[in-house]
């Protein structure tokens, strides 16, 4: 018994000095600042954080048909709303869970829109794990940021400096257009079949929804157009759990007239993703629907607001020179 | 977060993993908390329960098949063992020629069982496993012959494990038949033997007389078990996730042939791939033997050094151990020594000599042996080129083997000298790296576009569109270079782990927090890596 107690001692003695350090690395590695040059990945998703306090609207969260289909700088320019794309490659529940989580600490949107792809992108266990951890001891998220680090970077200071900002407030710009095979393949065909969530990613559903109740936001569900990534099965496990948590759903699949996707033109991988023609007809929508709210004030010619008039300068500048 | 995942039959897949964290931080550390607090006599039917468990947990109904197996082998054995009392029972009195009638008859009756339970579970093997493959060359074959027939093309799940755990109860079968073993009565004992869980998934393929016992007569968890356990499964974890899974991406890249790779890249990868395959499958070893060793348990070993070989022959002793020994003695022996290929053997003797002679016979066997060993990887033309490839290799050595050796006499060489080691050395390596071109590449015919890039079109490869850069490269290197000192001490018999036993604690902790934190620092994963499944899980 002696010698068990001794080994346990010396097993919880082992851990406790292994968290402590793991604790002092995370400080050095986590990146210094949100540039990529710094080790922060997923740069413009993460300037979300480089706005100025509580001035952002609408957040929009979700995965690569977030970034590629909502263009805030036309919201602002149309609407005077502010919204911001949160939004990463394959992004799952567990890192949008983490997303909002974060962004709230500094930021009091009315309205969390959430594409929906993302509920039925499957999270594993592992993956599950990683984020928690990468939340408590960030050097499991930003192990690999020794790439990019200099000798001045081996500081305990993990105050991450937020000195980058994205002019398209997360929107990738993408003006190439790639058509599905023609004739294209009808997605959203009518069916009373209904596509089940995970258990877990019904779990995430759950605490952002809480969140969302406990900071007064409204949650509105959003599937943007893609041939690839949705079907009537989906939408109608997308309306069931609308009709569960009691928010509004909107399947832009479904609004032929007012989201006019051409399939020839609008997208940029075949019908997946919408390039900056269909997404600017996305947007036109989302805007209106956020106007009608009635719930935002108009920020336009607000000086506070100055810096969304000037990525909006920014952004058009580079559109031009992409449309030309 | 939920345990959802984990609690569902087939939610637990990425636990065929063993560096995955459900597996390192739910499930091994669950079995050996629970089989710790157990009393003795409970541990074993933990064990046995937590195997099953595992292969539900991955596979789901699935389970079936490794439960039929073990029964089906239950009884076999006791077939077996019955036909022998029986015999001795009838034998005993009788005079020797009626005894001698009498054995010739039971000795066939034991054949005939022993064949009938390697029909049944090689058969199973080969309808799940190969019946996919043997239609499609059977569909191309009516077609080329002008035959309007297309045969449905059958797809099976395949159980997990399947191809070690079925070659593990053949052997059982196989050593009772020859009286190697005793049947086991205990159905219990047996499963166990076939399906304890780290070894499943990619083996060691054991046999009863090495396993069955120690998992029987269980042991406490020791700290000194757990503490060396522990390291192995951490160095394996150095390997998994700072060589193998790292090298994964500009493998992938070059093999999925995405761009027009020149030959000096498509070489760069085919050594890229033998080593993430190396460090992929011993890491996996390592994660099992020190599984294992937690519970007091010695697994056979599945490699030694392999790259330290001279020859190819040599190479296979070394390499996927348990595999070859397993062909050794239940392809090889058997056919060299039945009655024809004895037959052959003594005519050639007198034919060609004493070398040469006994090689007609072993080359028959040895081709048998290979064309299984290629077919046991996979059911693709590509698998059976790569048992051929080292087929003609072993062969060619045999062959040419008393020709160097007047050479060198001749010469005056010694083939014991550093430098002629070390050539001997070079040459295997080089010749294993091509035969891996072939073993990875999509098919047969890309293994030989790339192996035609790489002869035709050589040129030193740039680190531009390798999907690693340099700094992954110093990092490989330096962790290969941390593998090879560890290695050397083992090839000289020296223990690393039971060396730095011996050291001060201090030490010995310092070290241990210098490779988790060199796994959490440079390992690959999380951001911009995908986890990579254990490459042997699939064969």
């Amino acid at each position: 018994m002696k010698s068990f107690l001794n080994h346990l001692l010396r097993a919880v003695i082992f851990v406790a000095i292994l968290l402590v350090t793991l604790y002092l690395l995370s400080r050095v590695m986590t990146p210094r600042t949100n540039n990529k040059e710094d080790g922060m990945f997923y740069e413009n998703a993460n300037a979300v954080f480089s706005e100025a306090e509580d001035s952002i609207d609408v957040l929009i969260i979700g995965d690569s048909e977030v970034y590629s289909a909502m263009i805030p700088p036309q919201i602002w320019e149309d609407h005077g709303i502010t919204a911001y794309c949160c939004s990463t490659p394959g992004q799952n529940m567990a890192s949008s869970l983490e997303f909002l989580q974060t962004t709230l600490d500094k930021q009091s949107p009315k309205v969390v829109v959430m594409e929906t792809n993302q509920f039925y992108r499957k999270i594993s266990f592992d993956d599950s794990i990683m984020n928690k951890l990468g939340m408590l001891l960030p050097i499991f998220k930003y192990h690999d940021h020794w790439k990019t680090m200099s000798w001045d970077d081996l500081t305990l200071d993990d105050e991450i400096e937020y000195s980058y900002s994205d002019v398209n407030k997360g929107y990738k710009f993408v003006g190439k257009t790639l058509a599905p095979d023609d004739p294209y393949v009808d997605n959203m065909v009518k069916t009373t079949e209904v596509q089940a969530m995970t258990q877990r990613n019904l779990s995430y559903t759950d605490s952002i929804k809480k969140l969302c109740d406990s900071e007064n936001i409204k949650l509105v569900l959003v599937s943007t157009p893609s041939l690839k990534n949705w079907n009537y099965k989906r939408h109608n496990g997308m309306v069931q759990m609308a009709e569960k948590l009691g928010v509004e759903y909107i399947d832009m699949n479904l609004l032929p007239d007012e989201v006019p996707i051409d399939w020839s033109r609008d997208t940029y991988d075949q019908g997946d993703h919408t390039n900056y023609y269909g997404a600017s007809k996305v947007t036109s929508y989302l805007g209106d629907y956020l106007e009608g709210l009635g719930i935002f004030e108009d920020h336009r010619g607000d000086p506070n607001y100055k810096s969304w008039d000037d990525s909006l300068k920014a952004f058009k500048k580079v559109l031009k020179k992409h449309l030309k | 977060m939920t345990l959802e995942s984990l609690l569902l039959a087939e939610k637990g897949k990425s636990l065929t993993n063993f560096f995955s964290l459900s597996y390192m931080i739910v499930v091994l550390p669950f079995v050996v908390f629970v089989y710790g607090i157990l009393p003795k006599k409970w541990k074993r039917y933990f064990l046995l329960l937590a195997s099953f468990g595992f292969v539900w947990l991955v596979s789901g109904g699935m389970l079936i098949y490794l439960m039929l197996t073990i029964f089906s082998v239950h009884y076999f054995g006791i077939w077996l063992d019955r036909l022998q009392t029986e015999l001795k029972g009838k034998a005993g009195g009788l005079p020797k020629e009626e005894r001698k009638e009498l054995k010739a008859l039971y000795q066939k009756r034991k054949r005939g069982v022993v064949t009938l339970a390697a029909v049944l579970h090689i058969g199973g093997l080969l309808v799940l496993k190969y019946s996919g493959f043997f239609t499609v060359n059977v569909n191309a074959l009516l077609s080329k012959l002008g035959v309007d027939i297309t045969l449905t093309i059958p797809k099976y799940v395949l159980p997990i494990g399947i191809s070690f755990f079925t070659l593990q109860a053949i052997s059982y079968i196989v050593d009772v038949y020859h009286g190697l073993i005793k049947a086991d009565d205990n159905v219990v004992r047996l499963g166990l033997f076939i399906s304890f869980f780290p070894q499943i998934v990619e083996g060691p393929i054991c046999r009863y007389s090495q396993t069955a016992e120690q998992l029987w007569n269980v042991q406490p968890i020791r700290y000194k078990n757990l503490s060396f356990g522990a390291q192995r499964i951490l160095y394996g974890t150095m390997k998994k996730y700072i060589i193998a899974d790292r090298l994964n991406l500009y493998v992938k890249n070059v093999f999925d042939m995405k761009l027009d790779y020149n030959g000096g890249a498509v070489a760069f990868a085919a050594i890229c791939y033998t080593v993430q395959l190396y460090m992929d499958f011993s890491g996996s070893m390592d994660a099992v033997c020190g599984t294992a060793e937690i519970f007091g348990i010695t697994m056979p070993e599945n490699f030694k050094r392999p790259f330290f070989s001279r020859t190819i022959s040599e190479f296979w002793t070394r390499w996927h151990i348990t595999l070859g020994t397993w062909f050794r003695d239940y392809v090889l022996y058997p056919v060299t020594s039945s009655k024809r290929m004895k037959k052959i053997t003594s005519s050639a003797r007198k034919k060609i000599g004493n070398h040469y002679g006994p090689l007609v016979a072993g080359s028959i066997a040895l081709f048998c042996v290979w064309s299984c060993n290629g077919l046991w990887h996979g059911s693709a033309w590509s698998y059976i080129f790569f048992g051929m490839y080292h087929f003609v290799l072993i062969l060619s050595g045999n062959l040419i083997g008393p020709i160097v050796q007047k050479v060198n006499t001749k010469l005056h060489i010694n083939p014991n000298s550093v430098v002629y080691r070390g050539l001997q050395i070079f040459r295997t390596i080089i010749l294993v790296i091509i035969g891996e071109l072939f073993f990875r590449a999509k098919g047969l015919k890309a293994g030989l576009k790339l192996f035609k890039k790489m002869i035709t079109d050589f040129a030193l490869p740039t680190i531009q569109d390798m999907g690693i850069d340099g700094y992954d490269i110093v990092l490989v290197i330096l962790t290969l270079g941390i593998i090879l000192f560890v290695s050397i001490m083992n090839e000289k018999g020296i223990s690393v782990r039971e060396v730095l036993a011996k050291k001060p604690a201090a030490l010995r902790w310092a070290i241990l927090y210098a490779l988790i934190l060199f796994i959490v620092i440079f390992g690959a994963y999380g951001y911009g890596y995908k986890p990579v499944a254990p490459m042997y899980a699939k064969f």
